[in-house]
């Protein structure tokens, strides 16, 4: 257990009511082990002039990177035995169907849950009618709508990742890259009100 | 734990690299738009720039950050692509 005790221990800000040495306690300082010092409350808000959708589109496709590559590293751990179900947190239990190709949900493991819902993804980013990328293509005009359905199932990955394989992200020393995603992520889909979620957002203790 | 293979090391060495890349150049070019609009004021200002003018010229500046941003969603060449 030498990652406990790694070179960036003295960057973890833990919350003194909770005793040290137990294992919520540990879990603890993970969770809040973030990267730098650039403030995300700024760099989520839409630039001054700028076009909401211009802002949404950029900002979803480096999430959709960023959970690509988080999930990239875990993805071995992450087999059908070892999950079975895309599961995060007792409450949350997800059958995937993309409302157009798939209507009827596809009971399914998380491995599979998240190869589908990635590829899906990706589809609608390449897809130029809906996310343009030559200057001077106009957006749809229900392109909020659609990036807000693409960050609602984006945000169920960062959280099966929380859920099911924190303990793999503290044990490759990526846990400050994985909470400054989501806080940024968490930020992001916060500040637009055209893109609010219905359900409560909270902090990655949720699901630990 | 078990140990980590090498493999994953080196992809996990690349993501943390990259993400903090990512959130560097996340902070800086927020403060070089702001410096651009802000070097924009101060030139014209100097200039006397009609009142017409300084309206074209910030809305000339707006479009090419907004296609800047565009720019960065469009296909990658393989020179900004970092393997995993
Ligand atoms: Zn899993």
């Amino acid at each position: 257990m030498s990652f406990l005790f790694g070179k960036n221990a003295k960057t973890f800000k833990p919350k003194k009511h909770l005793a040290e040495g137990t294992n919520q306690y540990e879990l603890q300082k993970y969770a809040e082990a973030t990267l730098g010092s650039g403030n995300l409350r700024l760099a989520v808000m839409l630039p001054a002039g700028e076009d909401i959708n211009e802002w949404v589109a950029v900002n979803t496709v480096d999430f959709f990177n960023q959970i690509n590559m988080l999930y990239g590293t875990i993805t071995e751990f992450c087999t059908p035995a070892d999950c079975p179900m895309m599961s995060a947190g007792p409450k949350y239990e997800y059958h995937w169907a993309d409302g157009a190709t798939i209507k009827k949900p596809i009971k399914c493991s998380a491995p599979e849950y998240i190869d589908y819902l990635m590829t899906w993804v990706q589809a609608q980013l390449d897809d130029e009618t809906l996310f343009p990328s030559k200057i001077g293509v106009p957006f749809p005009k229900n392109f909020i709508t659609i990036a807000k359905t693409i960050l609602k199932r984006l945000f169920r990955v960062y959280a099966h990742i929380y859920h099911s394989h924190f303990n793999r992200v503290v044990a490759l020393n990526e846990e400050a890259h994985l909470n400054t995603s989501f806080k940024h992520f968490t930020f992001f889909i916060q500040v637009s009100p055209s893109l609010s979620f219905p359900f409560c957002l909270s902090t990655p203790f949720l699901f630990l | 734990a078990d140990p980590v293979p090498t493999s994953l090391v080196e992809k996990s060495k690349k993501l943390k690299f990259y993400f903090e890349r990512f959130h560097q150049k996340l902070h800086a070019a927020r403060a070089d738009r702001e410096r651009r609009r802000t070097d924009l004021e101060s030139e014209m200002a100097k200039l006397s720039f009609p009142e017409a003018t300084k309206t074209a010229l910030r809305s000339k500046l707006r479009v090419t950050e907004s296609e800047y941003l565009r720019l960065k969603r469009a296909p990658i060449d393989p020179s900004q692509f970092v393997q995993l």
